[in-house]
C-alpha cells in the first residue's frame, strides 16, 4: 500500500484537502496490526525517545530500570558520573541483568550464570582459564551493548536505536525552546520528585497522543472539574480561554511537534496565585514571577509564569505544563492497547508548602485517581471500542480551525501536525 | 517492612481478655461490612458521613525492588502517589458524581467489595487501628473487570455508639495499574 502512494492527498490513512479546509484520518490507523510494525519499524526504532530525567538518577552509581520503546533498558551513571542507557540483557545468554526497578550500585550481575559487568558496561568476570580463548572479549561482544545513540537537553534524555539520525537537537526543533520554558523555571534545577505513576489503557496509543494537547474536549469531557474549579472558593483567576485567538493558540513546532498555549483558571506554582494558598504563598508566587521577568525580561517572564503549555514531542513524550508539570510516556502494547509511564517536575529547591500544593495539583487533576484522566481515558477506550465500525465508518475528522490563519488551542492544528509527521514517517503521503 | 509491624510492637491489644476482644472484633468487622454495603449500595453520601474530618486517605505507588531495598518499596508521603486526599478532595470526589457527568461512572459502574483477614494490630484511646485484605471487584459497561487486591490500614475511631474513619491506607498487591482508573473508592 504505502509504496504505491505518489503524493500528499494519496496517503491511505491521512486525507488532507487544504482547498475545502478539511483533514481526515483513517480509522484503521488505530486497529492495524500491520500498521503498528510499521509504526515500530519508522516512527520507534528511528525518533528520538525519552529515557528519563537527569534527577532521577542523581547520584554516581544512581540506576533505574524502564521499558522504553519495546526495549527494557537500563538508565544509569557510572563511577564516574558519565550517563549510560544499556539494553538490558546479558550478552551471554540473554537473562534480564536489572529486575528492580533502581537502585545504586558499582555493576551489575547477571543471576543466571553469573556473568557481571561494571556500571560503564564492560565486563568484570574472571573466568578460569582455557575456557574462552585469551582475546575473548576483544571486540566487546561480553559487554552490556549501548544504544546506539543517547543524547541530552536540559536534564531531558533522550535515546535512538538508529545510528544515523539526525542529532537531538536538530530533531526538537522549536520543541527545545519549550523544553526551556520548563527548565528555566528554577536557578538550581528541576528534579522528578519520587515515584512514577504507570497504568494501561486498552485504547492505541495516538489516542491519548491526540488528547494530551486537545483543548477542545476540555470543557466537555471535563465539565465536572471546571465545575469544581468555579465552585470551589478561591480556586478560580479567570475563566478558561481556550477559544480565544488573542490569547491562546495551537502551534506546529516542527518534527511533527506541537503544542497549545492558554491562559486557564488554575493556580500554577509558578507562578500564578489563587486564593485558596493562602496569603503567605500569595507572596512568595508573586516574588517567583517577578524573579522570571528579572532574568527573562518581561514577555518571557509573564509567559512562563501565567500561560499553560501542553506540548506533545513526536513521537510520544508529553510535557504539560499546567497546574503542575506533568512528564509522560507511553507506548503501544497492542493496537488497542497502551501502558503509560507519568512523572511530576518540580523546581529542587520548592519551599515545602509550595511543593505540597503542587502535588495536590498534580494528584487532584491527573493519573488513574485523578479528577480528570479517568474521564480521559473513558473517551479514549470508548473511541477504540467504537472502531469496529470502521469499515462503514471510517474516518476521524481533524478538521477543526483549519481556515484560520492563526489557530486557538480549541483547534486541531497541532493534532495536524502529529498526522502529517506520522504519515510522512510510515512511507505514505509522500513522493517515492 | 510495612508500618504494621512497628504498630504492632507498640501494641498492649493481645494482652486484653479474650472476651473483650471478640467483642470490639465484632464491632469492628459489623462497621466494615456495613461500610462495603453502602460503597457497593452507591449510598455515597451515607458513606461519605462515616469519615473523620481529619481523614487522612491516602494510596501510595508501589515498585519492584530487590530484597535490600524494601524500604524503598512504596513511595513517601510528599512523593508521588495515587490518592493522597482529605476531607475536601473526597467531598470534591463525590460531588464530581453527583454531577452526572463524571464519564468514568456514568453510567454507574458495578462494586462488590470483600474485606477479610481483619485483624486489630493497636488500640489507644478512642482509636481502633485495623488491618484488613481487600478484594474489589468493579465490573463497568458491557463487559469490562477490574480487581485489585491489596492491604489496608484503617484507623476507626469511636463515634457514638459506632465508628468514624480516620485514616485509610491503601497498599494495592500491583506496581503497574492494570485497570483504566481509581475511580471507585477502596
Ligand atoms: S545469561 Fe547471563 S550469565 Fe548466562
Ligand atoms: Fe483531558
Amino acid at each position: 500500500m504505502a509504496g504505491q502512494a505518489v503524493g500528499r492527498g494519496a496517503s491511505p490513512w491521512v486525507r488532507e484537502d487544504g482547498a475545502q479546509h478539511t483533514f481526515r484520518v483513517a480509522r484503521d490507523a488505530f486497529t492495524q496490526d500491520s500498521i503498528l510494525s510499521l509504526e515500530r519499524e519508522n516512527i520507534f526504532d528511528r525518533c528520538w525517545i525519552y529515557v528519563g530525567h537527569e534527577s532521577e538518577i542523581p547520584e554516581r552509581n544512581d540506576y533505574l530500570t524502564r521499558q522504553v520503546a519495546g526495549r527494557e533498558l537500563i538508565f544509569n551513571r557510572d563511577r564516574g558520573g558519565a550517563v549510560h542507557a544499556f539494553l538490558n540483557i546479558c550478552p551471554h545468554r540473554g537473562a534480564m541483568v536489572a529486575r528492580e526497578k533502581k537502585g545504586n550500585a558499582l555493576g551489575f550481575q547477571c543471576f543466571y550464570h553469573g556473568w557481571a559487568f561494571n556500571n560503564n558496561g564492560r565486563f568484570a568476570t574472571q573466568i578460569a582459564e582455557g575456557n574462552y580463548p585469551p582475546d575473548f572479549n576483544a571486540q566487546g561482544c561480553a559487554n552490556l551493548t549501548e544504544v546506539p545513540r543517547l543524547e541530552s537537553h536540559r536534564g531531558f534524555w533522550f535515546v535512538n536505536f538508529d545510528r544515523n539520525a539526525c542529532g537531538l537537537i536538530e530533531y526538537l526543533a522549536d520543541a527545545a525552546a519549550i523544553i526551556d520554558l520548563v527548565a528555566d523555571q528554577s536557578e538550581v534545577g528541576m528534579e522528578i520528585v519520587g515515584g512514577t505513576q504507570e497504568y494501561g489503557v486498552q485504547a492505541n496509543w495516538k489516542l491519548l497522543l491526540e488528547n494530551s494537547f486537545d483543548g477542545y474536549h476540555a470543557i466537555t469531557t471535563h465539565a465536572t472539574y471546571f465545575d469544581y474549579l468555579a465552585n470551589t472558593a478561591g480556586s478560580m483567576t479567570q475563566p478558561l480561554l481556550l477559544g480565544d485567538n488573542n490569547r491562546s493558540r495551537g502551534v506546529d513546532l516542527g518534527n511533527g511537534h506541537g503544542m497549545v498555549e492558554y491562559p486557564a483558571p488554575w493556580g500554577r506554582p509558578v507562578a500564578q496565585w489563587i486564593k485558596a494558598w493562602g496569603e503567605d504563598a500569595k507572596a512568595e508566587v508573586e516574588a517567583k514571577e517577578r524573579r522570571l521577568v528579572e532574568l527573562f525580561g518581561p514577555e518571557r517572564g509573564h509567559r512562563m509564569a501565567r500561560l499553560n503549555r501542553n506540548m506533545v514531542i513526536f513521537p510520544n513524550l508529553v510535557i504539560n505544563d499546567i497546574m503542575a508539570i506533568t512528564v509522560r510516556t507511553f507506548y503501544p502494547t497492542t493496537p488497542g492497547q497502551l501502558a503509560v509511564n507519568a512523572w511530576t517536575l518540580a523546581p529542587k529547591n520548592e519551599a515545602a508548602e509550595m511543593r505540597r500544593w503542587r502535588l495536590y495539583n498534580f494528584l487532584e487533576f491527573l493519573g488513574p485517581g485523578g479528577f480528570a484522566t479517568p474521564d480521559d481515558v473513558e473517551a479514549l477506550e470508548s473511541c477504540q471500542r467504537a472502531y469496529c465500525n470502521s469499515r462503514e465508518a471510517g474516518w476521524n475528522d481533524i478538521s477543526k480551525g483549519m481556515m484560520k490563519s492563526s489557530p486557538a488551542a480549541d483547534d486541531e492544528a497541532q493534532m495536524r501536525s502529529f498526522w502529517r509527521e506520522w504519515d510522512r514517517r510510515l512511507g505514505a503521503g509522500v513522493a517515492p | 517492612m510495612e508500618q504494621t509491624v512497628e504498630a504492632a510492637k507498640a501494641d498492649s491489644w493481645p494482652a486484653t481478655p479474650i472476651p473483650e476482644r471478640m467483642a470490639l472484633q465484632y464491632e469492628v468487622e459489623q462497621f466494615l461490612y456495613a461500610e462495603a454495603a453502602l460503597l457497593d449500595g452507591r449510598k455515597f453520601r451515607d458513606w461519605y458521613a462515616l469519615l473523620a474530618s481529619d481523614i487522612h486517605y491516602w494510596m501510595p505507588i508501589r515498585r519492584t525492588v530487590t530484597s535490600d531495598n524494601l524500604d524503598m518499596e512504596f513511595t513517601q508521603p510528599g512523593d508521588m502517589a495515587y490518592f493522597d486526599d482529605d476531607l475536601t478532595i473526597l467531598d470534591m470526589r463525590l460531588k464530581k458524581q453527583e454531577a452526572g457527568s463524571s464519564w468514568a461512572e456514568e453510567p454507574p459502574s458495578r462494586s462488590r467489595h470483600f474485606v477479610g483477614n481483619v485483624r486489630i494490630l493497636k488500640v489507644a484511646g478512642d482509636e481502633v487501628t485495623v488491618e484488613v485484605a481487600f478484594y474489589i471487584y468493579r465490573s463497568r459497561l458491557n463487559s469490562d473487570v477490574d480487581t485489585w487486591v491489596g492491604r489496608r490500614e484503617d484507623v476507626l475511631r469511636r463515634h457514638g455508639d459506632s465508628f468514624q474513619i480516620a485514616r485509610r491506607h491503601i497498599f494495592l498487591d500491583q506496581t503497574v495499574i492494570q485497570s483504566a482508573n481509581f475511580s471507585t473508592f477502596f
